[in-house]
């Protein structure tokens, strides 16, 4: 089963996508900060990123920068809350390939993992 | 032609071409003409040159001149300022005393560097010197101290004398206040901010509100009973959460326009704590909270909601900033006639940088953009909106550098016994 890490500091939001993504089939690793979440996915080296842009420790931009120096490449999709700026910003990262505004749908929130990330592959 | 009438209308308000007049009839040269338009009017005025009649009416107009442009001098709002190089001031006309609280004839003749921008401001007077090192400025903002100790935020433009080599003679400046403006721009960068931090932390909730509804309205996903009721219950405290921001904002907002009505009763501050106790404990169920009372009883004037409000505020915040089972006290006692409430936690502190504008609504917003941010930062503020409905006052007190922890006191008055 393809692997999802999930960072996001909000509990509420964190758990809402973890269990639509893991009721759906997928592997789930959630991190709630910029730091353990860089750390998984080092460690992990998960299929995609969903990632907050404000997060604790190490902010999503941060993470993104950090991420780059990596010899692995993720797919990442940003969530969230704050649009301004953020598609001219994300444009410079190539492994951005989604941007999710909050609030999000369920659905969205799976179309857009099922089309990055198929299950059955 | 053109470039005459422009000079014209720009020297003559009231339309008195006499000056021009005068320096036509006394400029034998189209290049004195010029000069003299450009305003080297001492050029071309040659007395080998005039009759008497001629030069007596050039005085007299000159004077005349002269002290036309010594009203608009003295009645004009700009500060304007004429400084020799190492900062003596020549000449300052009475507007600057609007602007900074000095009269003029406390500044002339002194050095206008050490009145207005002294001690740790002189890096403003260096950097303004340079750019006028370099020419005139235009709308140089230059930040001063006014008499009583406040900032003043001056755009300046200069018209520098300079010699016919092009070398700076004097300095020749125009003033005028930008504080207001300045004040503006800082309410409206708040504002956007206010706005931009209101937007996400309504948005924060609606996000879980909106994904839980939306999963269960997915009726393939084949969530269990028990997780559905569970999201549910999540959709719920959120909604709670939204509730309770909107309400913190209603607060503020009356407690800044000041209508903000306390239903006051008296009471002891036993029967106060009773009443905030069991929220304080729960609360605090991760520390170690432990409250001490004045031996003799003590009666307030309160409104006993919003004073509990300030209480679980701030031991709300004490345990957020606290590690697990660290002591968190509260100390009640009588400190100059009014009752004192110390709040002492052993977290990460406040910078003393921060101790005043902790109380400032969104004061997170203007430190940490992106960082840890907890809340919508508007605790601190209704604390201090409340107290000060009190007729208290609420402060962070001061700390030796390396203690760790924070109190925050405030005081309410004291009721009389018997009233």
């Amino acid at each position: 089963m393809p692997t999802i890490l999930v960072v996001e500091d909000e509990p509420a939001a964190r758990k809402f996508i973890a269990k639509n993504l893991k009721v759906r089939g997928y592997d789930v690793l959630e991190a709630e900060d910029g730091e353990s979440g860089l750390q998984q996915a080092r460690d992990f080296q998960p299929a995609a990123i969903l990632l907050d842009l404000k997060l604790p420790l190490l902010d999503g931009w941060e993470f993104l920068d950090a991420l780059q120096v990596d010899s692995y490449q993720a797919i990442v999709v940003l969530i969230t809350a704050l649009d301004i700026e953020t598609d001219e910003k994300a444009s410079k990262y190539p492994q951005v390939v989604e941007t999710l505004i909050k609030p999000i749908s369920a659905q969205e929130l799976l179309n857009i993992m099922g089309r990055l990330v198929p299950i059955e592959g | 032609m053109e470039m005459e009438d422009k000079v014209q209308g720009s020297f003559t308000p009231n339309g008195n071409d006499s000056m021009f007049d005068l320096i036509r009839r006394v400029a034998t040269t189209e290049s004195d003409l010029q000069a003299a338009l450009a305003g080297e009017i001492d050029a071309v005025i040659d007395p080998t040159n005039a009759t008497p009649m001629l030069l007596q009416e050039a005085q007299e107009t000159l004077r005349q001149s002269m002290m036309q442009y010594r009203r608009l001098i003295n009645r004009v709002g700009a500060t304007i300022f004429e400084l020799e190089l190492d900062g003596t001031t020549l000449f300052v006309n009475p507007a600057v005393t609007d602007a900074t609280g000095y009269a003029p004839r406390e500044i002339q003749g002194h050095n206008w560097w050490d009145v207005f921008t002294p001690g740790d401001l002189r890096a403003y007077a260096d950097g303004f010197l340079e750019a006028v090192g370099k020419g005139d400025v235009t709308s140089y903002e230059l930040t001063v101290r006014g008499k009583d100790g406040s900032f003043v935020f001056w755009e300046v433009n200069t018209a520098n004398h300079y010699d016919r080599e092009g070398k700076l003679l004097r300095i020749l400046g125009f003033a005028t206040d930008a504080t207001r403006r300045k004040k503006a721009e800082e309410a409206n960068e708040l504002k956007s901010r206010f706005l931009a931090m209101i937007s996400h932390e309504l948005r924060t909730p609606l996000t879980s509100i909106k994904g839980f509804a939306t999963t269960l309205l997915a009726d393939e996903a084949g969530f269990t009973r028990e997780e559905e009721h569970e999201f549910i219950g999540i959709i719920s405290e959120e909604a709670d959460k939204l509730t309770a921001l909107i309400e913190q904002l209603l607060i503020l907002t009356r407690l800044q326009a000041g209508n903000f009505k306390l239903k006051n009763e008296v009471l002891s501050i036993q029967q106060l704590l009773d009443v905030v106790r069991p929220k304080l404990d729960e609360l605090c169920a991760k520390h170690k909270l432990s409250i001490h009372l004045p031996e003799t009883p003590i009666n307030l004037q309160v409104d006993k909601q919003r004073i509990a409000t300030v209480l679980s505020n701030l031991i709300h915040n004490a345990c957020k900033y606290s590690p697990f089972d660290t002591p968190i006290t509260v100390n009640v006692h009588v400190c100059d006639g009014m009752a004192q409430f110390d709040i002492t936690d052993k977290g990460r502190g406040i910078k003393p940088e921060d101790r005043e504008i902790v109380f400032e609504a969104f004061y997170q917003v203007t430190k940490r953009p992106w960082g840890e941010l907890h809340g919508a930062g508007l605790g601190l503020a209704i604390c201090q909106g409340l107290v000060k409905a009190h007729g208290g006052r609420i402060w962070v007190q001061a700390q030796e550098p390396d203690s760790k922890g924070t109190t925050i006191s405030f005081s309410l008055p004291i009721s009389p016994p018997h009233s």
